[in-house]
């Protein structure tokens, strides 16, 4: 029986995530934007197995409400065993070119407040000596591209971050960067969906393996290692004069 | 929220042009207003155009998967109206319990089989779909939420199983499952020979099984030749046993369009019948190959081609069955098209409740083409003089070109049913049969 803290918990990969633990009876506490709709989640997990399903609204931008919504879900005495980061903003690309003002808030929603939210999970963790996190990343990351450099920069630091939390917490804590490739979610709608778009459900199922196998950071589908690890290797000459 | 242009497209490959889409993910969210007239979109499993909406708006509802409530005590669960039958299944087959009524695949959302009020090979015993819709929730353009069941707003209810998407958005759908022991059937095959003998042998079978369904070897010149295919649940207790809801094979592309050609189809049908002809009659079979076969390939109508299929099934009274059976195949040879999927089924007596439900007791007949354009229109044209002289209907679902003519005659309640639509809904088939401007 395990114990889920989920912020971010109305993304589509979160809510397919929970589903897989649901059925083995797990308990969750779930941070979100929307009281309807954590409403929503809260009785799909419960109709599908979870033993007890507690929801509390995240004030987007103010960290006094993320540090009341984590510290309830987090009680000292240590009850979760996984920590989910998955909130995510995807902007029009050119709004954020257009107004750097918006920049803000891609930060604040995929950097700032996942970092923070998993300060203090890393915290709890640390005491109660056992613990993983999932932060949700992506290969937008990996490597600036044209077309969401902004989006890519606030998902980049995520990595650096989880690189040092990682050696902070390990071997007793497991910190797991996923890096999905583009998912069929109502954050990517407005995409022209293509033939490497996944589903959040597949998403799901590859971060279930991964904590099953020990592994630090996740790509998914699994080409997405391949591709993205030769998209490094590209000389910063070449990538200056790719559009794409 | 922003919306964006996209085509869509339906399972025969019809699609919009200049429709933009919107992702309805949480059932307490408004439609889109100022967007055009509306229409939902689910797995687009339909054949034809009931499921698109060209100039307009389109709401799509495959986010809208959550579960709300089971008892486990009854089987009477109520989830969102985009959940997939593929998805409930995998909930509810490891807990004992099985869709109470089944179309021919587990891609489509539970909205979808309510708006056109599916049948499966059950129908025989069980009547349609929505007979076993307890109650659900509609979304009209207006903003309200109607709860509809047969005591409150009857109306409403009564039209929207079957009602093609048009009385607003189905929301959820409140469902009574059926018990099984585990996700296995046995079945039982047995070779048709002649025309009358799809009628004796379902006639006497039907009374033994659950489920029953004619394979009709369409290219086969001569007397009528098919298998006969039927079965029931296992009822040894089982262990509890997972259940997948993943296809390990999918079509990538488009095929070229000669893939489904007459000669290969011909083929295809011979090989099957073969294969199946001489096997031993009874054996146990997992509920996917059996109710789903053709879901084991994913995007599988990519094989027609860019045209795409075109599906015509009707139904006709008992007594024309024969005489609209024979006729029907005479006209598809004649044409020198050919039928990948022909299949013949009797519908049993259980009222449908839908004031547009297509299942009515009688016999019906599914036929698919490739489509050839202009030749395989005319051959449909002319089924229709058959259809129509037997007193027959057509099937909405699979349909991209019945005239309004042949819509009135197959659904005699269509006045009755048109003030029940939602006047910011249409799609291209509520256009061309005159249900919406």
């Amino acid at each position: 029986m395990k114990s889920i803290l989920v912020l971010g918990a109305t993304s589509a990969i979160a809510v397919s995530f929970c589903r897989k633990l649901a059925s083995s009876g797990a308990s969750f506490f779930l941070l979100g934007r929307n009281q309807e709709r954590l409403r929503v989640v809260a009785e799909d997990l419960l109709v599908r197995g979870a033993l007890s399903v507690e929801t509390r609204v995240v004030v987007p931008g103010d960290f006094s409400s993320l540090r009341a919504g984590m510290t309830e879900g987090l009680p000292s005495g240590g009850i979760p065993d996984l920590f989910l980061a998955a909130q995510g903003l995807l902007p029009l690309h050119e709004e954020c070119e257009k107004d750097p003002f918006l920049l803000g808030e891609v930060f604040q929603v995929n950097a700032v407040e996942v970092m923070q939210a998993t300060l203090l999970a890393a915290a709890e963790f640390e005491r109660q000596g056992h613990g993983d996190c999932v932060i949700i990343g992506s290969v937008a990351g990996d490597r600036g591209r044209r077309g969401n450099y902004v989006y890519g920069a606030a998902k980049a630091s995520l990595e650096t971050f989880c690189d040092g939390l990682r050696q902070r917490l390990e071997p007793a804590c497991r910190v797991l960067l996923v890096k999905p490739g583009p998912v069929d979610t109502p954050m990517t709608a407005h995409l022209a969906k293509g033939v490497l778009f996944t589903t959040p459900e597949k998403v799901a199922r590859d971060i279930m393996a991964a904590l099953g196998r020990d592994s630090g950071v996740l790509y998914t589908p699994f080409y997405w290692r391949w591709v993205m690890g030769l998209i490094r290797l590209l000389p910063a000459r070449i990538v200056k004069r790719l559009r794409a | 929220m922003t919306l964006h242009t996209k085509t869509l497209y339906s399972w025969g490959r019809r699609k919009t042009s200049g429709s933009k889409v919107f992702p309805l993910s949480w059932r307490g969210d408004l439609l889109p207003s100022g967007a055009g007239k509306l229409l939902p979109y689910g797995m687009g499993r339909s054949y034809g155009d009931s499921c698109l909406l060209d100039d307009g708006c389109q709401i799509e509802t495959v986010g809208l998967d959550h579960l709300i409530a089971f008892d486990a005590a009854s089987g009477v669960i109520r989830c969102e109206a985009g959940c997939t039958i593929a998805s409930l299944l995998e909930f509810a087959v490891p807990r004992g319990w099985f869709v109470p009524v089944s179309p021919g695949t587990k891609f489509v959302t539970l909205g979808g089989c309510l708006a056109n009020d599916v049948h499966g090979k059950n129908h025989h015993t069980a009547g349609t779909f929505g007979c076993f819709v307890t109650r659900f929730g509609l979304r009209r353009s207006d903003g309200l939420e109607m709860e509809c069941s047969p005591g409150e707003n009857s109306g409403l209810f009564h039209a929207t199983i079957g009602g093609l998407g048009l009385t607003g958005l189905i929301l959820w759908v409140e469902l009574k499952l059926k018990r099984i022991f585990g996700p296995f059937i046995r079945q039982r095959m047995q070779k048709l020979k002649g025309l009358d003998s799809f009628f004796e042998v379902a006639r006497r079978e039907d009374n033994n099984v659950e489920y029953s369904v004619a394979w009709l070897d369409a290219g086969h010149a001569g007397d009528p030749r098919g298998l006969f295919i039927a079965g029931n649940h296992c009822s040894e207790e089982m262990k509890p046993s997972p259940y997948s809801a993943d296809t390990r094979l999918s079509l990538p592309v488009v095929l070229p369009d000669f893939a489904m050609g007459t000669w290969s189809i011909n083929l295809m049908n011979t090989a099957f019948y073969q294969a199946n002809a001489h096997r031993s009659a009874d054996r146990t079979v997992h509920i996917d190959p059996f109710f789903y076969p053709l879901d084991a390939v994913g995007h599988w109508n990519r094989a027609y081609g860019k045209k795409g299929l075109a599906q015509y099934q009707f139904v006709v009274p008992m007594e024309y069955g024969p005489e609209a059976l024979s006729e029907t195949l005479g006209k598809v040879q004649a044409s020198r098209q050919t039928s990948f999927l022909t299949v013949v089924k009797l519908f049993g007596s259980v009222p449908s409740p839908g004031l547009l439900s297509f299942p009515r007791p009688g016999v019906t007949v599914c036929f698919d083409f490739p489509f050839l354009g202009e030749r395989t229109l005319k051959l449909l044209d002319d089924l229709d003089r058959t259809v129509f002289s037997c007193g027959g209907a057509l099937y909405p679902a699979k349909d991209f070109r019945m005239s309004r003519e042949s819509f009135e005659r197959s659904f005699p309640r269509h006045q009755e049913f048109k003030q029940y639509i939602d006047p910011a809904f249409s799609s291209n088939f509520a256009q061309r049969t005159g249900l919406t401007t």
